[in-house]
Parts: structure tokens; sequence; C-alpha cells
């Protein structure tokens, strides 16, 4: 790596107080949810998207609404405040829902007498794909273009979506009834898929103390960076620095879920880069120019858990961590060098 | 609930359990070699011990619960055990069924913690494997007295042959404890790698196997073999040496003659010719000409015109059995395997009185098995040869001291009469190439009687006996092929040893003289180079040592056991007197003996004839002696009183002898019998003293020249050819037949030092076994005894203890004078004890007509007096030395393990001192996880990170997770990214506030506890 690619430190000290500001604002509204927060924003600054897994009622809507409302958008409407952050969508996902309903249709415009395309609601920076296996496959795969290209093709024209394209998908966890479970292609466009959970239990008092105005909050919430601090950020994510150790523990990692008798189906190359992706995110995120053995601990599961098929489906986490923990036992054993 | 892995239980079952109940066998079947006290079958129990440990492996694998299993279990066996009561046995039936059953059940249950430990805990191996080596030492350590026999047994034999060729004591006792010790070792190196090796494979990739079986095989071996160092020392170096030393000792004492022959001059006695030197390849030997005995050999060809052909045979002096390769040495081996008997007679001449006898019914009864045997008898007229010597013609078994004639005392030192077993095909020189037409008729006879033993009789051989008489070092191919190609095309072994006979006597292609007989061969030109080799391929000159040694490594490498004879050649010089033969020193020879399976060693000789010297050199053959008269009645016994006339001894006899008829009278039997001497006087020292002029008390001996027909009654008391024994005891039967006095024409007293001398009669060298209750004297347990003037080696089961009485309770301890009353018995103590008390001089000497043991303790008072007493530590126990060794190499070890934490700690700390820049963290940050391991806090999982910021801050107080976050910059960050200002003074500092705040938290007592604790430690290492 080049002396001029690497993160200088007033670059990061920037950073991370941008980054620090946009969790505290979340964090009003999200409580007793850093580890997650700091994960989404991870996805964010990786340019990846992120699929949340869990029960409703957790707070899946309210951190995509949280996080959408805290960055202040390019573009100014007149309309008032609501429009100073980005676009923000909410879509939910209902079994007789059809592409078009996404990705908007071209209705015939009277006075023209043209057909006029009228985006859907894809055509935003933030996305909440709200339950998005209960869906049907066609509607799941109309995201799949958008995701992975950051573009809409209807017809003959394709339409180029904005730089910052955010999707938050949030889905049931497969055994409930009435879903279609995505297609591994699909999960392999989120960067990470994470079980969002319960919070603490001192958190959830909290919660329930201050539920009147937190209920209030997403509306009157103030985007503290803009648009284009969040592009910045993702060019300074790719210049964090990684050690070639980690990296090739990295490939030990997606190697050993390759190899390992638990497992039935590793992990793709692509989950090992977008893996080194996040691990430069999340480097970022936490304020560092490097990326340390613990950020393998935190991601690894997150980020490569969806690409893989286990065999037995109880024990995927302790199959799992026995590779990790291995690689870190090693990392953890390398002398500095120097 | 966690799911069990069937595969990994069979696993388990194939690398830990089997190789345990593999090892549990082995032990087991050593253990029951040596000990028939158990009445149990050792496979049965190997069979309980495999059921138990199997079926305890698999239940517990699968969570079931230890201690309701475990209670069932002791129900079920009490449950059988009352069963068993219940049924009707004899009483010894049910005895012996509870007791085996009992066996049975302590096994399985021994068994079933064995597999509940190995299913359960993660460490059991570990404990197992100290289990086992603790139980081997237990082994060995109790086996010390059954030392003897266990290293005598076959497998010990058989083994050291084969590692060490060389079946000598020491070899034999190191072969037996490696048997022992080598595969617990190995087993011990092998559960504790496999074990750490299953654990890990659980969570490990095939990749990564070999390189985690490599490491943790490799580290465990290291330490396993860092705690064995002294151990292995002991075995290498000192047990070796003081069985070195013991054994040269034991052959010392069992070649005593020829130590004390060698040094005769100092006692008077006319030197004798050392044989040693004809023993060994000296390059150079001296002969001397000087007459050494004179023989009359009873042992004639008899022809058909009723002549006699005298037909001298060699005396065998003694027998060297087995061959050193490194010394180029033929050596007596005074400690053959058991299953080899020994046929060499060694009589203790000294305590024989002039016309009693000593008898080896053992060699005579062993001989008489051959066929074509045949008794003859020599009478050896002693000029130079040294008192105590005895030579015979193989097989000698009888001893007889003959008084010598009057006028033949100042020619002659001593004469004794000796029978002899020989084989009738053992046959002088000459016979070979004689013209007597019976003489070649009988030798033919002789040939195909011989050629009648073929290889199929000797495969049907003792294979100790076989293997020890044929002991070849097999590197040595070129004797070996020499041997095949004189052979070649030969069948029979006598065949093959004719050939070889011929090779060494008989001439080459162009008719000179293959081997010339020589007594200055030279040495090799170059050094190191094998005499015997330098012998056969170049010099090929020697004197008969050379060509006995070479013969018997020929036949040795052909299979054919043989051994080397040393003694004397008899030659006839003239036919003067027949069968008389005059000896003279260079007349010492060595020839060799082949064993055949029917007809016992038979005598042949492969040394050619002396060229520079053709003619015998015309010694003359002087007068014949007088024949020694044998006394027709002689009385061994005590003087207990005279007449008082002083013309009659008062005797109480030991033992009385007739003709040719002993009479052995036991003590208590023994009767006071009047003896007259004609002359009225007794032999003191070769003087004569009149009666009444000496003290009483002494051993004599009163014999009876003249033919008395009066005392021709004894031949009564025991009629010839009767197998019945005489019902009244021979004493009370004599006492009745001869109430009046008894003339006699000679009494001398045996021994003259009897209570005047001060000399040692009696010691004992062993190992004492406890005080006498009253403080006043020791129980020993007797290794080796010294009676007059032999050494006797002790069978302790026979013997059993012997109590000994220092004078005035004195002991010496390493020569530090003390009382009994203030020693205690020190289990490693060697005694030895001498005593020249008058007591023990009256009690008759051994004349090897029984075991000496048992004699021993019929003869020997309860509390034998001893004059002198001294202890010192037993240094020739190896087996307490090894047991020591152990326990110090335990200790050793432990304290390593134990001081390895400070160590760590402290070269931590050195490398954090010495270290710069960044690796100053590297060693602050093993330092600190090092120590917060010793102190009990395991990171286990979690990642150091983790570990500071969840366990060790919010306890301690301390900023270690701050340390860990420069530590993972330092490691992690670009190259060339230093550390900020702040942080390297956060460095600075990190050490001593960490150290403070975390042992603050710890008493001293806490810290050395957790410090001392090595598993600990072990498992830091091991993580890493």
């Amino acid at each position: 790596m080049n002396q001029a690619d690497v993160i200088k430190a007033e670059e990061i000290t920037a950073c991370k107080q941008k980054v620090d500001t946009l969790t505290k604002n979340i964090g009003k509204i999200i409580r007793g949810k850093d580890e997650e927060i700091d994960k989404v924003l991870t996805c964010m600054f990786a340019g990846g998207h992120i699929l949340l897994e869990d029960l409703p009622g957790l707070g899946k809507t309210s951190m995509a609404k949280a996080l959408a409302y805290s960055i202040e958008g390019h573009h100014t409407t007149a309309n008032g405040n609501s429009d100073s952050h980005v676009t923000f969508k909410r879509i939910q996902f209902t079994p007789d829902l059809l592409p078009m309903d996404l990705i908007g249709t071209y209705i015939f415009d009277d006075r023209n007498k043209d057909f006029i395309f009228k985006p859907g609601p894809l055509f935003g920076n933030i996305i909440l794909a709200d339950e998005i296996n209960r869906a049907s496959p066609k509607v799941q795969s109309a995201l799949l273009e958008c995701m992975a290209e950051n573009q809409i093709t209807i017809g003959e024209k394709t339409y180029q979506l904005d730089d910052f394209f955010f999707v938050i998908a949030t889905q049931n966890p497969i055994e409930f009834e009435g879903t279609y479970p995505l297609p591994a292609a699909q999960l392999d466009r989120f960067y990470m898929k994470y079980d969002f959970g319960y919070v603490a239990e001192d958190k959830e008092i909290e919660i329930y103390n201050d539920y009147i105005q937190i209920n209030k909050i997403p509306e009157t919430l103030q985007p503290v960076v803009s648009h284009q601090d969040i592009l910045m950020l993702r060019e300074s994510a790719e210049k964090v620095y990684i050690h070639p150790e980690i990296i090739r523990s990295v490939s030990n990692i997606v190697r050993a879920t390759r190899n390992d008798d638990a497992v039935r189906l590793g992990a793709s190359t692509r989950g090992g880069i977008i893996f080194l992706k996040c691990l430069r995110a999340y480097a970022l995120v936490q304020g560092r120019a490097f990326v340390v053995e613990d950020d393998l601990k935190v991601l690894a599961y997150d980020v490569l858990n969806h690409r893989m098929i286990f065999k037995n489906h109880d024990d995927m986490r302790g199959s799992f961590d026995r590779i990790v923990h291995r690689e870190l036992e090693r990392l953890a054993s390398l002398k500095i060098e120097n | 609930m966690k799911k069990i892995d069937f595969s990994v239980i069979l696993a388990n079952i194939a690398f830990k359990i089997v190789p345990t109940i593999l090892i549990s066998i082995y032990l087991w079947l050593m253990y029951s070699s040596t000990i028939t006290e158990l009445h149990t079958d050792a496979w049965a129990n190997v069979a309980v011990f495999t059921v138990g440990i199997l079926v305890s492996f698999f239940l517990y694998s699968y969570r079931v619960r230890f201690s309701v299993t475990f209670l069932l279990l002791a129900g079920i066996i009490f449950g059988i055990y009352k069963f068993l009561g219940s049924l009707t046995f004899g009483e010894f039936d049910a005895f012996y069924h509870s007791i085996s059953f009992f066996i049975y059940a302590g096994v399985f249950v021994f068994a079933w913690i064995m597999g509940f430990g190995f299913a359960r805990f993660t460490y059991f191996p570990w404990a197992a494997s100290l289990a086992v080596f603790v139980v081997a030492v237990i082994f060995v350590v109790n086996d010390f007295f059954n030392l003897q026999t266990q290293m005598n047994a076959q497998y010990v034999s058989w083994a050291t042959t084969t590692i060490f060729s060389d079946n000598s004591l020491g070899f034999r006792f190191v072969t037996m404890l490696f048997l022992l010790i080598v595969p617990v070792l190995f087993y011990s190196i092998y559960i504790v790698s496999i074990n750490e090796i299953l654990r890990k494979l659980t969570y490990v990739d095939s990749q990564k196997f070999r390189y985690l079986f490599r490491r943790t095989f490799i580290t465990i071996a290291v330490l396993i073999l860092i705690l064995l160092l002294p151990l292995l020392y002991v075995y290498f170096f000192s047990i070796p040496e003081t069985l070195q030393e013991q054994l040269t000792n034991a052959q010392a004492n069992s070649a005593d003659f020829l130590e004390k022959t060698g040094g005769g001059g100092a006692g008077g006695d006319p030197p004798e010719f050392d044989l040693r030197d004809y023993a060994q390849l000296l390059p150079e030997v001296k002969l001397s000409d000087e007459t050494v005995f004179c023989t009359y050999i009873d042992n004639f060809f008899p022809a058909a015109d009723g002549s006699k052909v005298p037909l001298p045979v060699h005396f065998r002096r003694f027998v060297l059995n087995r061959y050193e390769p490194r010394t180029e040495k033929f050596v007596l081996d005074p400690y053959p395997p058991s299953s080899v008997p020994n046929d060499l007679f060694s009589p203790s001449i000294k305590d024989v009185p002039i016309g009693f006898s000593i008898t080896d019914s053992v060699i005579q009864s062993y001989t008489q098995e051959y066929q074509y045997r045949r008794n003859i008898s020599s009478l050896v007229y002693n000029q130079s040869l040294a008192k105590d010597a005895y030579v015979a013609p193989n097989t000698g078994y009888f001893y007889q001291k003959m008084p010598l004639a009057p006028e033949d005392r100042e020619t002659f030192t001593s004469a004794y009469q000796c029978s002899s077993l020989i084989s009738i095909w053992n046959l002088p020189p000459f016979v070979y190439s004689t013209t007597n037409p019976e003489l070649a008729t009988f030798r033919d006879q002789r040939a195909e009687a011989l050629n009648f033993d073929t290889d199929l009789l000797y495969s049907f051989l003792d294979s100790t006996f076989l293997n020890y008489y044929t002991e070849f070092d097999t590197t040595d191919t070129l004797i070996l092929n020499l041997a095949k190609q004189v052979t070649e095309g030969k069948e029979t072994p006598y065949q093959k040893i004719e050939s070889i006979v011929d090779y060494f006597t008989g001439n080459d292609e162009s008719g000179n003289k293959r081997f010339t007989y020589s007594l200055e061969p030279g040495s090799p030109k170059t050094s190191g180079q094998s005499f015997m080799h330098y012998f056969l391929f170049e010099n090929k000159k020697g004197y008969c040592t050379y060509f006995a040694g070479a013969t018997t490594l020929m036949l040795r490498a052909l299979g054919i056991p043989c051994r080397v004879a040393v003694g004397y050649a008899i030659y006839d010089r003239s036919n003067k007197n027949s069968g008389w033969y005059w000896v003279y020193a260079d007349q010492g020879h060595a020839w060799i003996e082949v064993y055949f399976p029917s007809f016992g060693w038979v005598d042949f000789d492969t040394t050619p004839s002396d060229d520079t010297e053709p003619v015998r050199p015309p010694k003359p053959d002087a007068t014949p002696p007088e024949y020694a008269r044998e006394p027709i009645f002689a009385v061994l016994g005590k003087i207990t009183g005279m007449s008082g006339d002083s013309t009659n001894l008062m005797v109480r006899p030991y033992s009385i002898r007739y003709r040719n008829e002993m009479y052995e009278i036991p003590e208590e039997e023994s009767e006071i019998i009047s003896l007259k001497p004609n002359d009225g006087t007794v032999t003191i020292d070769d003087e004569k003293v009149k009666i009444g002029d000496f003290p009483l008390d002494r051993t004599m001996v009163l014999s009876s020249y003249s033919f008395n027909y009066d005392l021709e009654k004894i031949r009564d008391y025991k009629p010839k050819n009767s197998r019945r024994k005489p019902k009244t005891p021979f004493m009370e039967w004599f006492v009745k037949y001869f109430p009046e006095e008894i003339p006699v024409d000679e009494a001398i007293i045996v021994y003259k030092d009897d209570s005047e001398n001060e000399g040692m009669i009696f010691a004992v060298d062993g190992r004492i076994e406890s005080i006498l209750p009253d403080s006043s004297g020791l129980t020993i347990t007797p290794n080796k005894i010294f009676y007059r003037n032999k050494n006797y080696t002790v069978d302790q089961s026979r013997l059993g203890t012997i109590n000994i009485k220092p004078k005035e309770g004195v002991i010496y301890l390493d020569d530090e004078q003390k009382s009994l009353k203030e020693f205690a018995v020190g289990d490693s103590m060697i005694i030895s004890a001498e005593s020249g008390d008058p007591m023990l001089h009256a009690i008759k000497p051994f004349l090897a007509t029984e075991a000496f043991d048992t004699w021993f303790k019929n003869r020997f008072p309860e509390n034998i007096p001893v004059d002198k007493v001294n202890l010192h530590l037993d240094k020739t126990a190896p087996i307490a030395q090894f047991a020591w060794g152990l326990l110090i190499a335990i200790a050793a070890g432990l304290l390593i393990l134990i001081l390895l934490s400070t160590a760590l700690y402290l070269y931590f700390s050195w490398r954090i001192g010495a270290a710069k820049d960044h690796k100053k963290l590297y060693w602050l940050y093993r330092y600190s996880l090092m120590l917060l391991n010793q102190l009990g806090f395991h990171r286990v999982v979690k990642t150091p990170l983790e570990y500071a910021h969840e366990t060790i801050d919010p306890k301690f107080g301390t900023e270690l997770e701050q340390f860990m976050n420069i530590y993972h910059k330092a490691k992690y960050a670009p190259a060339g990214v230093g550390l900020a200002p702040s942080e390297a003074q956060f460095v600075e500092e990190f050490q001593k506030q960490f150290k403070e705040k975390i042992f603050e938290r710890f008493s001293r007592w806490e810290v050395l506890r957790d410090f001392a604790n090595f598993i600990r430690t072990l498992r830091f290492l091991s993580i890493k």
C-alpha cells in the first residue's frame, strides 16, 4: 500500500468525530443498541446493505428511520424541515406486492400524450425493506439489480440511483409461516445479516420510562451529517490499513468454512472480499486507521453466516466460533514484526 | 444437551483405551510371571479388566450419572458375593472362590474407575500414565528379592542376548529394568500426547493435524525426558558401574584360587604356573619346565593280547565358557543361566581332612546320563600346583585327600585321588596316527558314534543352553565365512569338527603346514586389529590358546556348542612306568570341549605339534612315588578328653569313614568313643606331641592304615546292594558293637589354629532385617557367607535369616563406633561381620555332601558370635539407588515445574527491560497475560482485548484495555506509524501500575500458592 493511500491521523479524527455525532444522534432513539448501530454504520460505510433478522417490535424500523433522519440530504425542498434529510422510503413487503410497486412504473400522461416514468420507492437514499421474505421471489429479485448495480432498468431505459443508496432489509425468522426464503444470490447482496436481538434489562426499563418521548423523536431528529459526509466516509474507509496477517486470517477463516465438517457450503471469495470491506469500515467506525484482531471476532459471523449452509442448524454459532477462535489465537500469539 | 458423536467415542477407544488395556496386560503378565500367589488366571484378570474399562468408558461417554451407576455396580458385586457365600462349596472352596472373586471384583472396579476417568476428565491420561509409571517402579522395587530368579527368566536372557549379545549379569539386570520401564515410558508419552491431540482434533481441521501432532508429541516427549534425565543417568552410568564392580568381585571370588596361586609365593608355597597367561591371547608366553605334578591315570585301552595301552587324557583345571569380543578374552563365567548346568567341580580342598573326600553328586548324576562314560580314578601327587588346586580329567566329581608316604614328603606337598566320568571318546592325539589296528578300529568306531549326533539332535537341546554355548558375535563375518568354507560339504557336526581340526593341524595345497605353533606369534601391525583375525588370516602362528579360541569361535559360528578348557596336556614319554605321567609347567594347555547331545562334553585338540621341538623334551620320568596309603578307617571328630593314663583319646565324631563308605553323624546323635593311637602321640603341625601336651576341643582326624579284622564289622551296618535304610542310627549301632577302645595308627590335629589363632573363620555379607528385642544382636539376610576357606553364595529362600551377636554390642557404622542400642535399622544397610570365635572353630568343616545352606542352618548356633561388625550404606543395591534416582527425578521435575512460573515471570520482566520500541509492547503483553493467568484469571475463549475490557479492568481497576489498544496499534498499524507521546508515556508507566494494582488484591501467600500452580503455567505455555 502506498504511503499516500494510508489514511492520515487528522482525517481519522475527523471521521471519528462524524461517526460519533451520528451514533449519538441515532442513540437518542435506539437505546442500548450501540453495537447494532455500529454494525449498521459499518455496512453503510462499506458500501453495502444490511439484512436485519428478528422478531417484530425490536426497533428495526426505528433504526432505519433514525439513520435516515440523521443525515442531511443533498437537495433541500421547500417543504420544510422534513426534507432536509436524505430520502427515506419504507416498503412493507407483502405476498401480493409487485415489482412495479418497488421500482416504479410508466403511466400515461394525459397532457403530453406520453408515458412518463413514475419512480417507485427505491429511488431514495435509505430504503427500509420491511419483512422482505414476505414478498414473492419475483419482487425480491427486483431488488437484486438495484442493490448490486445501483441502477434500475425498466424496459429499455436505465435509471441511475443516487450514489448513496442503502437498503436496510428486515426479515422474520425463516421458520415463520407465510414466508419466501431469500435465494442465496439475494442473500449474498447483503454485506451482513444481523440478528437484532432483545435489549438488556436496564435498557429496556429505560425505554419503557422514556417511550413517549422516544416515539416523537424520529421526526424531530436533526440531521447531523451531510450526504456528502457519508460518501467521504466511504472513501476514507477504503483507505484503512489491513495488516497482512489479518488478511491471511480472513483467508484462513473463509477457507476453513469450506473444509469444516459442520458446514455443508462454505463462504465464497466474494464473501472474503466483503469481509475485508466490512473490517475496514468497522475500524473506521471505531476510529482506528487499522484493523485489529478483535474486529474479526465482532464481524466474522455476521458477515459470513448467511453465505454458508450449516449441516446442523442449531449449532451454527458454535461451529463457526471454533474456526474464528483458532484464528484469533493465532493472531494473538504473533510477535510484533515491525 | 450436547450430542455425543459415536465416532469420537470409537476414536477414544481405539487410541486411548486399547493402549491402556495393552499396557495393563503387559504389566499384569510381567507381574504374574514373578508372583504365583494370586489364585486367579492372569488372562482372566486381563479379560475382566478389558470388559470393565470398555463398558465403563462407553457408559460414561454418554453422560450417565457416575454415583448411581457406581452404587449399582457395588450392589451387584455385593450381591454376587452374598450369592457365592450361600452356595455350598466345601469350606476351602468357599474361601478360595471368594478370594478369587474379590480379586476379579477389585480388578473390575479399578478398570471401571479408569474408564470413568478417561471418559470424563480431560487430564486423566496424565494421571493414568503417572499411576502406571509408579506401579512399574513398585514392581521393580518389590522384585528386588526376586531379582535373581527374575533375571534368569527366559525372556530376559533372550532379550539380553538379542540386544547386547552379551549375557552377563549387568546386562541382564539392565535389560530387565528396561523391559519394564521402557514400554511404560512409551505408554506415558503416547497416552498424554494422544490425549492432547484428540482433545484438539475435535475443533481442528485435518490440515493442522500434523503440525499439532508434532508439536504436542515433541513437547511432551521433551518434558518427560527432562524429568527422566537423572534416571537415565542412573541407568547408564551408576548401575552398570556398580554391577560391573559386583561382577568382578564375584568373578574374583569364584576364581579365588587363581589369585591365591598367583601370589602364592608369600605363603612359602612354591609358585604355581599361572594359567591365566594362557587364557588370554597374549603375543608372548614364557613357559618354565618345572615339574607341576605327577599322576597315575587308570585309563588303558585293553588290547586283545592282554596288554594295556595307556591312554593319557587332558587334566582340566577350569573351563572358559564365555567369550568377550571386545577384549578378545575367554573368561570363566561364574553365573551361567540356571538352565546351563555347571559341571566344573571346585571343591574346598583346604577343608578336607586327610583320608576324607568330597563328592559333587550333582555333577556326577548329570554326567552319568550320557552314553559311553567311564569312571576312572587318578592319583595326583602335587609338586608345585597350588595346595588348593584341583585338576582332574573331564568330568571330575570326586576328591579325596591322601596321606603321603614319609619318604615322599620331601618331593611332594600333597596328594589326592580324583574320580572322573570321562567320555571314552576322549582320545590322546597319538591315536589319530596309530599303527595299532585295534586302536584304529576303535578310532573308526568313535567317528561312527560321534557322527550319530546330527544337527537334528542339536535342535532338541534346551535353547538357553544352546544359545549360551553358541554365543558368537554375528557381525564377525570373516570368521563365519571361514568356518563355512572349511566345513563345506560336511554334514554332521563331528565331520565339521574334524575338518576344522584338519584345517589347523594339516598342510595346505603346497604341502606346507597351514598353521605353525609358536610361543611368540607377535602382535598385529596395526593397533586395534583383532588378534584373532591377525592369527587366522595373516600370521597363522600361535600357541594353544589361539587354536582353541579360534576353533571355539568357528564352531560357535556354525551353531555347535563349544567352550575352551584350560589345564594340562598329559603326554606319555616313556614306557617305563605304564600309566604314570609327569607333568611339567610347559604342558599347561588349552583345548576345546564340544558338546554332543548323546555323549556330553568331548575333548578335541586343534593345536598342531611344535616343530621347533620335534621331540618332547627328554625330561626323565622319575621313579613313581609310593602309592599313597589310603586309611582304611578314619574318624573326624572333636577331642573331648583323654584317659587318665594319657593313652586314649576321647573323641566325639562328626563322621566316620571305613573303606569307601562314609558315615555322617548328626551332632545330636554323636556319642563319645575312645581311640588309642599306637605310638601314643598326636601330630600337630607335622610335629609329634605326646597325648596330654595339647589343649582339648580340637578337631582331629584319627586314622588306621592297617587292616583290623574287628573293624571289618562296620561293613555289616549297611549291607552292600541293600537299598533299605538301616533302622538304627549309625552312632548307636557303632557304640553297641565297639564298646572298647579302637586302636589307630595316626592322630592328626586338623585345624592347628583352632583356639589360639584370632584368624577369621566366618564372615557374612548381608542386609539388616531387624535388631533383636534385647538389643544384643541383629537379624540379617545373608548374601554371601565365608566359612573357613571358601565363599558360599547363599540361597536366601533356603537359609532365611540368621542372627548375629556382636561382642559387647558394638558395631561400626562407616568406621564410626556405635552401640547397638543407639542404632536404628536402615533399610539399605549392608552389613559385613567377621568372626574368629573358638565356638565356630569347633564346628565341623563343610564337606559338600549337602547344600551349604541347609548344612549351615543345622550346624550353626542360633546366635552367631561375631567379633567385628561393619555397616555401610548399601551402595551395591541398584534398585534402591534407582528408586532414589526416580524420587529425586520426580522431585527435581516438580521443582522445575513449580519454579517455571517464577522463571517465566522474571524472564518476561527482563525482556521488557531489555527490549526496545514495539518489542517492549510484545513482552509487556506476554507479561501481563502470564501474570493474570498465573493468578487464576483464564482468558479461555475471549480475545485479549475483550478479556481486558470485560474481566480485568472492571475487577482490578487496571488500564489493560488501553494498553491492549496501544499494543494493537503497534502490531497492526502500518509500518512507520509510531506511538503518540502520550501513548509512549503510558507504556512506560504501565508495567509498574499494572503490577501494583494486581498484586495489591492478593496476599503474599496467595501469590506464592498461585505461582506454584504449574498446571496454570503449562496451560499458559500450551495456549501461548
